[in-house]
């Protein structure tokens, strides 16, 4: 609850610094009022306190995927200047983003349905806006529509969903529609209820699910994706493809692991089928790929998949696994953006051919571009490599081996695009980017996300045991 | 060559054995700028190889049949199989294919007269005294193990036959001077292993010796005689050259010994072999008449062609025709003296002789097929001797007409010839038979490999997945339409598909 | 402890030959190469020859994945460190000749992967087993794309994805086997050694993790990669890939295979075996056509490592002790003759032997070296390639006796390809690309020497090195046979 009133209060005082004309200092006020946002978190651990009688419960779940969120957030604050510089609104570009981690929040502490619907939208609507922010460039404003009237018929089968659960279980609380479906003698199963509205309920869960899945990206509910991400300013994309990522996961992982594992069996399935059609159109489409931001939105896809994997498993290793799997993928992403930045503002565009001779003249940037890489891809020693381990380990516990064999194909599928711009950096000297200044903000930036993922990838465990 | 005879066990006679075999490469290409003296060195090599792998394995089956490779051990735990036991045939047919490759006989012979191309003390020593004597000594060595498969024994005799035969009809219709020493070398193996396949291991082990003076004697002769001529080995542009007198007289010495002048050490040996053929098979007895007399005949033209007569050669070759120096002429001359008088060292009991070889080695070898005490009776001996001595003057004199009275030269190479005389002259196109039925499949089965299976097939395989992921990326990439209509569509059938499911 | 210096000693001096300026950068990658392998001396000379595994680590590291960083040094691991310590600075040393741009992240590169190497066979739990597996793949896929040939992007690309594949095959197989443990889950290999699954199960992780060794090694028919690569790669890169890294997979044989999966070997191991003698004739046929030397040499690898993989997959005492040899052996000579290839063609710029010829009129102690590590190569006894193939065709014997006579063929076509190789470059005339070609200069010397003195102790006594794997490999018979 405390990051969640800070990171308000934050956004507040952004929206009121365009009228008292203290701009310059915003960006500083914002960063510290982000890091005393991730301490005050911190203290809530081991507490789970429950708010607004239970709309809300900040337990070590929350508490965890939040602390992940504003570490990306404070990341992605310092990765952002540039972008909010050129536009003269620029508060009103930090209200927006501070009110949609607000909203990230919500989406993840959530104990009631009606919190999840309102946190998807304080999530979403501030990131309808910014996708189209660069007013003067058609595709932005393409983004912003194609996301906006995707994103309505979405959350319209969100609410759908939640209606109907209502109507099958006369309650909002997750915690009671699990116990509803459990009953006290513990047996999973809703035989019990009135036979009417088992179909009731079924309906609502596919329905939510749906909702969800477009959040996430899943196949068949992800081309909004490409198109969106491309069309949007980098640092939103950057944004979009992080935190939106994050909350969306640990809000659909949360909703299905506290109510619904009674009917596991139903929509396992579904998830399986979704999970396996992901993975292999992520992949397959980013391998034609010309530019790393279009090849990075569908290889975005493809880890909605594998992160799909944990929710297929729902054993005791998912938390943990999935934490460590949206961490490492957001940090790995926001470093591949921080370089992909760089070389646009020399070159003028994200093509991989951009990124010829960068190894020579610059080797600190190709360096952490590679670290990202490797990441993405699962290499060892990184972070990525050990999330990608521990979900696989997660869903083999669950004996879905035939599911592991397809994502591990799509891994080194992964592989392949994924090398293509570690690659170009080595190719090319002569085509040398001549030596890139860069401002020790960057630098810091660049250096604090390599050294998260190479430290993760060697420690696992510091995240993992969070959530054991 | 020490080292495999000193060894007590199979594997440090191995060590020795594909120690020569790496010498003799290294000696036969030694003017190694000449591509053919390079060839025939492989060829030497890889053939010797082709028989170090029936060697080898024959070892690995002794290791496992008797837990060791020592001599003593096999031989001591072999005594107790019985005769013909399936296991022992094939450690000696095995340890034979090795005998095969190492001593030139068929089918691994054509190597040794291509040995040539190095340097004649080269052959002298390694090519027909020593090396290829290699595989005589194993058998030898072995003799227990051969003594109880007596199938393998009829085996070697077979092939040592064969090739004695071979050898000989080759050697008879051949121009270079080294060449029908060569084919003579092979002829002469042949005997030795005739001897062995009888089942007489010192008779062989007597011929080894014998046949280590004189041929090594031939040799340096032939070596003298080339270096007299300033390079010239083709024995048609030779004559009149008994001039040298010492390398003739040498010459003549070792040829005289070879063809079974009575009482040269050639003599003694070929004899005693003789005797061994007559008690143990009719066939052989009838064909080592045949070969005897081969023997004597190409022999004898030799030394007509190259000695008497005129002189067919250039001016330039005329002019330079000089003795050699005494460091050549001397060894001649001891292995000359040798020649002659070395088959005292097992003079047959018949001239008063004791045996000596026989006993000296009656301790390690004894003979396979035990005739007892008496053997052959000293007069069917001596009747046997006639005979032998009989042949040798035939051949002599049979030589003498055609190529002294009559004065004919061979013939060069482009003129008509008959057909045995083709057949003979060409070595029997064995060598062709060999490129056609080995060497060109080989050839073309790697080619194969690499250009078919290994190019076109495994990698394409390979190389295939790799194009299906491309293939499928650029077909999936096209349902990203951007057509926000068709994705709400999309969408709606997958929510459609899931209700589905789930009513079912 | 010694085991975590001789495992992080490389990794740390690469890290430091960063900051390091000049020219100065050759030699102390060598000094920290030699350091390496005085080290692994002093561990030698500290070995008491048990079956045990010595010098034992082990640490806690991903407590929830039951993982520890466990490793030691039993007979086979110390064979093969010294293998790698021996052969490395040699490696380093080869390249002196050689020009390389970046020569900084050439060597760091070079030492990493020996970092990872050492750790591949010293591990004794199963996923750092594998993440040591990874760790030496990635420096030398930068050095093949870095340094190499024409193709390299396409080519090396290929070498990657082929071979990690076998290695996620692998940690399929060994997160299965994880699972598998009993009560808290470990990847302990001794864990691993006791389960004792069914038979079936056995017979797929024999296949999951053959597979995945028999892309390293390469075995038939998954050697494709294996040509490309080494011709197409720096010398030095061809050096580690062959003379080291394909060892990987025959000790993951003997180190994980076979204690595992014993009854999958029984069931499936005459498949396995087959396809290595099919190897064995294969590539010696193919090696005989081949115009480039270099790639003449890889194919007669496939060969011979072929033969070793026959031999170890027969499960016979002969088969494994002469599988051990014939590693140390293979990587010693296939080193020597890369490097001697690499010397023609520094000089000539050709590999192609028909332009070649003559080269001993100009270079007699070239050519001398030559044949030595050549008949090294094809097993002459008194080298070192005769005694292993004498224990290994002895253990194939003893499960098959065909099979022992066709891959005895080996000693035939080797003999065949070596020596026309040898003749058509060496012998001959000398033509006008080998007009000039100066001899031996001190570096190259220095490289050679050290290579023809093993040729030869190994091949006249071989003794030390046999008592040092003997208890190891009697114990690993022992317990499969349980």
């Amino acid at each position: 609850m405390n990051a969640l009133i800070i990171l308000s209060v934050i956004g507040f005082i952004a929206l009121l610094s365009e009228i008292f004309n203290f701009r310059k200092f915003l960006s500083a006020v914002v960063l510290t009022g982000i890091a005393i946002a991730f301490i005050a978190n911190a203290c809530e651990w081991n507490t789970a306190i429950s708010y607004y009688h239970r709309m809300m419960v900040f337990d070590n779940y929350a508490v965890a995927f939040t602390g992940v969120i504003l570490l990306v957030a404070f990341l992605w604050f310092i990765l952002s200047p540039g972008f909010f510089k050129e536009e003269t609104s620029r508060s009103d570009h930090f209200t927006l983003i501070l009110f949609s981690l607000a909203g990230a929040v919500v989406m993840i502490s959530y104990a009631n349905m009606t919190m999840l619907f309102l946190g998807i939208e304080i999530l979403s609507i501030p990131m309808y806006v910014l996708a189209g922010s660069k007013k003067s460039d058609l595709r932005s404003n393409e983004a912003a529509v194609k996301y906006f009237l995707l994103g309505a018929f979405a959350t319209c089968f969100l609410l759908f969903g939640i209606a109907l659960i209502y109507g099958a279980t006369g309650s909002f609380d997750l915690a009671e529609i699990r116990g509803i479906g459990y009953r006290v003698t513990g047996t999973p199963s809703i035989s019990l209820y009135p036979i009417s509205s088992i179909p009731l309920f079924y309906g609502g869960v596919i329905m939510m699910m749906v909702g969800l899945a477009f959040k996430i990206s899943a196949v068949p509910f992800h081309f909004w994706t490409p198109d969106v991400y491309d069309g949007s300013p980098d640092v939103i994309t950057a944004f979009m493809a992080t935190i939106v990522k994050t909350a969306a996961f640990a809000a659909f992982f949360r909703l299905f692991f506290t109510s619904f594992t009674a009917i596991i069996p139903n929509w396992s399935i579904i998830l399986w089928v979704m999970a396996i059609l992901t993975i292999i159109t992520g992949n397959l489409t980013a391998v034609f790929q010309h530019g790393l931001k279009r090849m990075l939105a569908y290889s975005s896809i493809a880890h909605a998949g594998y992160m799909l994997l944990a929710l297929i498993a729902m054993n005791n290793l998912s938390q943990s696994s999935l934490l460590l799997y949206t961490a490492s993928y957001s940090i790995a992403t926001i470093a591949a953006f921080a370089v992909m930045i760089i070389v646009i503002n020399k070159k003028g565009n994200d093509d991989f051919d951009s990124f010829r001779g960068l190894a020579k003249n610059n080797p600190f940037v190709a360096l952490v571009m590679c670290i990202a890489m490797f990441s993405l891809a699962g290499i060892p020693p990184t972070a990525g490599f050990f999330a990608k381990y521990f979900i696989f380990s997660a869903a083999m516990q669950s004996h879905h081996i035939g599911l592991v064999i397809i994502a591990v194909a799509g891994s080194l599928v992964g592989v392949y695009y994924y090398f293509r711009v570690v690659i170009a950096m080595f190719q090319g000297e002569e085509e040398a980017l001549e030596k890139i200044m860069l401002e020790p903000s960057y630098k810091f930036l660049l250096f604090i996300t390599s050294l998260i993922i190479i430290i993760l990838g060697l420690f696992p465990s510091l995240l993992i045991n969070l959530l054991h | 060559m020490l080292l495999l005879v000193l060894g007590s066990n199979y594997l440090v006679m191995f060590v020795g054995w594909e120690g020569v075999g790496l010498c003799s490469y290294l000696l036969i290409g030694f003017w190694f700028k000449n591509k053919e003296f390079n060839n025939a060195a492989r060829k030497a090599f890889v053939m010797n190889r082709i028989g170090d792998l029936g060697f080898l394995l024959g070892i690995i089956l002794i290791f496992i049949t008797f837990g060791s490779i020592n001599y003593a051990d096999v031989f001591s735990h072999a005594k107790s199989f019985s005769s013909n036991n399936p296991t022992l045939v094939l450690i000696t047919c095995l340890l034979f294919v090795g005998a095969m490759g190492k001593s030139a006989q068929i089918p691994l012979y054509t190597w040794l007269p291509d040995a040539m191309a190095g340097p004649t003390p080269v052959s002298a020593l390694i090519h027909a005294a020593t090396m290829v004597t290699a595989g005589i000594y194993m058998i030898a060595r072995s003799n227990v193990l051969y003594t109880l498969a007596p199938v393998t024994l009829s085996f070697i005799a077979i092939i040592g036959g064969a090739t004695a035969l071979l050898g000989a009809a080759i050697a008879m219709t051949q121009n270079d001077i080294k060449k029908v020493l060569a084919y003579s070398t092979v002829s002469q193996l042949g005997y030795m292993f005739l001897a062995l396949g009888l089942g007489s291991y010192t008779t062989a082990l007597f011929h080894l010796t014998t046949h280590a003076f004189f041929k090594a004697l031939l040799f340096l002769s032939a070596g003298s005689v080339i270096h007299a001529m300033g390079g010239e080995q083709d024995i048609r542009k030779m004559g009149e050259l008994n001039k040298l007198k010492a390398t003739s007289l040498c010459f003549l010495m070792g040829t005289l010994s070879i063809a079974g002048m009575p009482f040269f050490a050639g003599f003694i040996s070929k004899d005693e072999l003789f005797s061994v053929a007559y008690e143990h098979s009719q066939v052989f007895f009838g064909l080592l008449i045949l070969i005897f007399a081969m023997t004597g005949f190409y022999m004898f033209r030799l030394y007509f062609l190259v000695f008497n007569g005129s002189f067919r050669g250039t001016e330039h070759q005329k002019s330079h025709l000089h003795e050699s120096p005494k460091t050549m002429i001397i060894p001649m001359a001891i292995l000359a003296i040798l020649s002659v008088v070395g088959g005292f060292i097992n003079f047959p009991e018949v001239f008063g002789g004791n045996h000596g070889l026989s006993n000296f080695l009656a301790n390690v070898i004894k003979p396979a097929f035990y005739t007892g005490e008496a053997g052959l009776s000293h007069l069917t001996e001596l009747f046997l001797m006639l005979i032998s001595t009989l042949i040798f003057i035939i051949a002599l004199v049979a030589a003498y007409v055609i190529y002294v009275k009559k004065s004919v030269i061979p013939v060069s190479d482009e003129k008509e010839m008959s057909l045995i005389y083709r057949l003979s002259s060409n070595k029997f196109y064995v060598d062709e038979i060999y490129q056609t039925i080995i060497i060109v499949p080989l050839n073309w089965c790697s080619n194969m490999f690499y250009h078919f299976i290994e190019n076109s097939f495994i990698d394409n395989i390979v190389n295939a997945t790799g194009r299906a992921m491309v293939f499928g990326s650029n077909k999936i990439r096209l349902a990203q339409t951007g057509s926000i209509g068709f994705y709400i569509f999309a969408m709606v059938i997958g929510i459609i598909m899931m209700l589905l499911f789930n009513l079912i | 402890m010694i085991t975590l210096i001789l495992i992080f000693f490389p990794l740390l001096s690469a890290l430091a030959l960063f900051p390091v300026k000049g020219k100065n950068i050759k030699i102390l990658a060598l000094a920290f190469s030699i350091i390496e392998f005085i080290l692994c001396l002093v561990a030698a000379f500290q070995f008491e020859n048990n079956a045990m595994p010595q010098f034992m680590v082990d640490v806690p590291w991903i407590v929830s994945l039951g993982i520890n960083f466990k490793a030691g040094i039993d007979g086979i691991s110390m064979l093969l460190l010294l293998l790698t310590t021996f052969l490395v600075p040699l490696i380093i040393l080869s390249s002196f000749q050689n020009e390389y741009k970046n020569p900084k992240l050439f060597y760091a590169l070079i030492l990493f992967m020996q970092s990872g190497l050492m750790g591949v066979f010293t591990a004794l739990d199963g996923f750092l087993f594998y993440i040591f597996w990874e760790m030496a793949l990635i420096p030398i896929y930068f050095i093949c794309l870095l340094w190499g040939g024409q193709e390299r992007i396409r080519i090396t690309f290929k070498f990657f994805i082929y071979t990690l594949l076998g290695s996620l095959l692998m940690l399929v197989a060994l997160t299965y086997l994880y699972l598998q443990t009993p009560g808290k889950h470990t990847f302990d290999l001794l864990a691993f050694y006791s389960l004792h699954l069914d038979r079936t199960t056995q017979g797929w992780i024999f296949w999951a993790l053959f597979i995945a060794f028999a892309v390293k090694m390469p075995v038939f028919p998954f050697h494709t990669w294996q040509p490309d690569t080494y011709t197409d790669a720096p010398p030095q890169g061809t050096m580690l890939l062959s003379g080291i890294m394909l060892k990987m997979g025959i000790y993951g044989l003997v180190r994980l295979l076979m204690p595992i999966a014993p009854l999958g070997l029984q069931d499936w191991g005459y498949i396995a075996i087959i396809l290595s003698i099919i190897g064995i004739v294969y590539a010696s046929c193919i090696a005989f056509v081949q115009k480039d030397v270099k790639r003449l040499i890889a194919y007669s690898s496939i060969a011979h490592v072929g033969l070793i993989s026959a031999g170890v997959l027969t499960f016979t005492l002969q088969g494994l002790q002469g599988g051990m040899l014939q590693m140390f052996s293979h990587g010693v000579n296939v080193v020597g003759l890369f490097f001697i290839i690499d010397i023609i063609q520094k000089r000539t710029n050709t590999r192609t032997i028909t332009d070649l010829g003559g080269i001993r009129l100009s270079a007699p102690l070239l050519a001398s070296f030559f044949m030595v590590i050549m008949l090294g190569s094809i097993g002459l006894p008194l080298t070192n390639g005769f005694i292993g193939e004498f224990l290994l065709f002895t253990g194939i014997f003893q499960y098959n006796p065909i099979f022992a006579a066709i891959s005895g063929l080996t000693i035939i076509l080797g003999a065949v390809y070596m020596l026309k190789a040898y003749q058509n470059t060496m012998l001959g005339e000398k033509n006008r690309i080998t007009a000039i070609f100066p001899d031996l200069v001190l570096s190259e010397k220095l490289v050679l020497i050290p290579i023809v003195i093993m040729i030869f102790w190994f091949g006249i006594y071989p003794k030390p090195f046999l008592q040092m794997t003997e208890p190891t490999i009697k114990n690993l018979i022992t317990i499969i046979g349980k």
